[in-house]
């Protein structure tokens, strides 16, 4: 019954909540920017979690695998769908080279610079300092895109050329880093007994390319006949929970192989549009889940998590900017003259470190992991609010 | 291309799925889990496993002519814990949480499969096979029941009022049909005409109707099995308020959601979905607070609100088309689910035990049918060619009356085991046998368009 009880309230929470949230409402600003970004289903989570109502506690939770694979399968899969070859090409060699560069250097600055410094003041043990320089490198690297919608909705569309390339830039440069992350993921969890002989990462390469070719193969398949949209989505529904659950059984990021089964099946079907528009129906929804979930979760455990938090960002934003400095130079051949504080304006960190804090969460049971998950969330957090004003600073400086 | 050709082409690759699958399973099933995450990992990959599986192999079984739900329910007996393991005991119980919710969702779909206008236009010829089909159909399951049932092995350890009880709920049970495999094999064929649109009428009529005569019937057995037995006339006031507020709350319901169509019209399925499902667990709640704070028992039926909301949006409002549109995006993979899991959750060790039981009260209700349509048709002066082939419609039997089998389940734990064992039984032959007959039933009488 609390199982039943528990789903039916986070999705009475999530369909009723999306259609108040990402608009631009006229509140005061700091509670606007909050209620854009769907920050406010964190705190949710934090009510429904074991600290309050205890509806989502981790049994609870447990019994709910079947709907976090669901979730992250789709954020994956939608993630994967993003990188049309086609699509790529339309953008200047350069600018996708800076973006990837960008977000490349930011990873490894950060890490590190958490390898070195976090586990001073966090309880996080010797073996595991790795593990949570990663996971904080690769959400820190990536760029979301609600800043910069926010700032357009605020503004209109005046800012079109940096507009255009800082969008590029945050749907790109967060590649990388979570590539490293999901191989990384395969490496410390993953790899099966049989296949110790290929080393651990080999072990974890292999099972990601069988659960990959499998679930590809599914779908290739599948849409040998003309299928109506019923059978994609259950197909979807389908595919999602197993390729999600099957990684997790193989120790292997469910978030990771959907995002390679996404690209696979955007590069290779005819019905990647159909599927799309399925997958992006639901991507807010989904969102707000995932924040539901690492709301329950969030434990504020040392004294120290608050302050660090505020070093982490400024640490990240100086990251940023220098990054974005070095790439400038770099892009300005392809999109005209970038200004050289790009940097300011991708401190959103978005959607995609959320699933993959959630993702962490799931299969990285250390002392200190939820340290970490509350140290990146008071990071998004901070940085949504500080995000807006770089970015909108950087747009109207570019204006003058 | 005829359809041969087309079958031939796309079996393949349905096989091929198939094989991916079990590749996947068996692999999978090698593991060793080493977390809670990896294990709770393995029952996510089976409920992906399980409606894929079911999926591809009822559509594979479907070029056969063999229905789809027939299909579902196959392949979940296959992959269950009683045939392959894929399934364990543990995994189906789990991920039966489902259950609840598809059968608010074939109420609902039910309720908005409902026209009044056409209710009117045909309501002698309703009204007439409904009556005769409840009594014969119940009198000659439960009579078989009760008479034969001591002789059958399963009975042995079952008292007098026990059997009573079971021929009476199995007896109730038996009389249920299937709205969704009609509708299906009707959409399938294209079958428009007299016969056809009486078959639907009786069959998704039966369907509110079934629910009331199964609370009556639930009411008699707990007062025969009761060891003080008394029949107390409040539970029959008590079921008729309890109708008229699950009714009547549906009927609210209905109009709340036809207004959400009209003012609101997003997210509609997922909307629908969230009304079932809460439909579902508010009516548990409800009833547990009543009985725990006030010690009052008050049961709302959420089939029966379901079914009310159901009709209400189709016939006090305008939005009925664009409900049942909704419905049908959604509702593939909750019944897939839920027939693959009522397959899964068989109990093929007691099916092999009551199978003579099964196959005389399947024999039972198709001799009660063919008496009920046979007499209500020569009542009517319909064609003699009609009324005897009448029976073949309304052998299908699946969603309601599996979850009157568990409601039954629920409310008496003794004989539960014995309804939803045999139950599901029966339905398994009617779902094997009732759609074929119920497509030759439309191809004899010539309302099918295409076969």
């Amino acid at each position: 019954m609390k199982i039943a009880f528990t789903l039916l309230i986070i999705i009475f929470l999530v369909f009723s909540g999306y259609h108040l949230t990402f608009r631009n409402v006229r509140l005061p600003f700091l509670a606007r920017q909050f209620y854009f970004t769907g920050s406010e289903f964190l705190f949710l989570g934090v009510l429904l979690g074991p600290q309050f109502l205890n509806l989502l506690d981790r049994p609870t939770q447990n019994s709910l695998a079947p709907f976090i694979s669901l979730l992250l399968g789709w954020i994956g899969l939608i993630f994967g769908f993003q990188f049309e070859r086609t699509k790529i090409k339309n953008f200047a060699k350069s600018s996708f080279t800076a973006a990837v560069i960008e977000g490349t250097a930011c990873f490894v600055l950060v890490f590190f610079a958490v390898y070195c410094i976090a586990p001073l003041f966090l309880d996080i043990p010797g073996g595991m300092k790795g593990d949570a320089a990663v996971v904080l490198a690769a959400t820190a690297a990536c760029t979301g895109q609600s800043g910069l919608a926010l700032v357009v909705l605020e503004y209109g569309a005046r800012f079109g050329r940096l507009s255009r390339f800082l969008r590029l830039v945050s749907s790109i440069d967060g590649v990388v880093p979570f590539v490293i992350f999901g191989l990384f993921f395969s490496w410390r969890i993953g790899g099966l007994p049989y296949l110790s002989g290929l080393g651990e990462l080999g072990g974890g390469l292999i099972v990601l390319l069988i659960s990959c070719l499998g679930a590809l193969l599914i779908f290739v398949f599948f849409l040998r006949e003309a299928r109506k949209e019923s059978e994609l989505i259950l197909l979807l529904i389908a595919v999602a929970i197993l390729a999600g659950g099957m990684s997790s059984t193989l120790g292997i990021s469910p978030l990771f192989l959907t995002f390679l089964l996404g690209i696979l099946l955007v590069n290779t079907l005819r019905e990647k549009e159909r599927i799309y528009q399925i997958l992006i129906t639901v991507e807010k929804p989904a969102y707000l889940a995932i924040l539901l979930f690492l709301g329950a979760n969030w434990r504020l455990t040392s004294a120290w998590i608050v302050p660090l938090a505020v070093a982490f960002c400024v640490y990240r934003t100086l990251v940023k900017v220098s990054a974005g400095m070095f790439v400038t130079r770099l892009a300005s051949s392809g999109e005209g003259r970038i200004p050289a504080l790009l940097g300011f304006g991708l401190l959103h960190q978005g959607g995609l470190p959320l699933a993959m804090l959630l993702d962490f969460q799931q299969g990285f049971l250390f002392q200190g992991a939820s340290g970490i998950v509350g140290l990146v969330l008071l990071g998004v957090l901070f940085n949504d609010v500080v995000g807006f004003f770089s970015l909108r600073r950087l747009l109207e400086t570019s204006m003058q | 291309m005829n359809r041969q050709n087309r079958t031939e082409k796309r079996w393949p690759a349905r096989v091929m799925i198939l094989v991916i699958l079990v590749l996947l399973a068996v692999w999978l099933q090698s593991v060793h889990a080493r977390s809670g995450w990896q294990q709770a990992g393995f029952t996510s990959f089976s409920l992906g496993f399980l409606l894929l599986l079911a999926y591809v192999s009822a559509n594979l079984l479907n070029t056969a002519r063999i229905p789809l739900i027939s299909g579902y329910i196959f392949a979940g007996m296959v992959i269950g814990p009683h045939i392959t393991g894929l399934l364990s005991h543990v995994m189906v119980t789990k991920l039966r949480l489902v259950d609840d919710l598809a059968l608010s969702f074939i109420a609902l779909t039910a309720g908005a499969t409902l026209h009044l206008k056409f209710l009117r236009k045909r309501i002698v010829a309703i009204v007439l096979n409904i009556s005769l089909l409840t009594i014969l159909v119940f009198v000659l399951v439960s009579g078989f029941l009760i008479v034969a049932g001591p002789f059958f092995a399963f009975a042995r350890s079952l008292s007098r009022p026990q059997i009573i009880a079971l021929g009476l709920l199995i007896g109730v049970i038996a009389v249920a049909r299937s709205p969704s495999s009609a509708i299906a094999i009707i959409r399938e064929c294209r079958a428009s005409g007299i016969f056809t649109e009486t078959v639907l009428g009786v069959t998704v009529a039966m369907d509110v109707l079934i629910i009331i005569f199964f609370t009556v019937a639930l009411a008699v057995s707990r007062m025969i099995t009761a060891p003080d037995p008394v029949l107390n006339w409040h539970v029959f006031s008590a079921l008729l308020g309890e109708t008229t507020v699950s009714l009547m709350l549906g009927a609210v319901l209905g109009k709340g959601i036809a207004v959400y169509i009209r003012k609101v019209n997003r997210d509609l399925p997922l909307f629908l979905l969230f009304i079932a499902f809460g439909i579902s667990k508010a009516s548990f709640w409800l009833d547990h607070f009543m009985e725990a704070q006030y010690a009052v028992s008050l049961h709302l039926e959420p089939l029966l609100v379901c079914m009310s909301a159901g009709f209400a949006v189709q016939n006090l409002s305008s939005q009925g088309a664009r409900m049942l549109e909704s419905l049908e995006r959604i509702s593939l993979p909750i019944y897939v689910l839920f027939f693959a899991l009522a397959g899964a959750s068989l109990d093929l060790t007691a099916l092999r035990m009551t199978w003579p039981v099964a196959t005389g009260i399947a024999t039972a209700r198709t001799i009660g049918i063919f008496l009920a349509t046979w007499l209500a048709g020569t009542i009517q002066g319909d064609p003699p060619g009609h009324n005897r082939i009448a029976w073949m419609a309304y052998l299908t039997q699946a969603g309601v009356a599996i979850g009157l089998a568990q409601l039954a389940e629920r409310q008496f734990p003794d004989i539960g085991v014995y309804v939803t064992t045999l139950v599901l039984a029966v339905i398994t032959i009617n779902q094997v046998v009732g759609p074929v007959t119920f497509k030759v039933a439309l191809e004899m009488v010539g309302e099918a368009e295409s076969v």
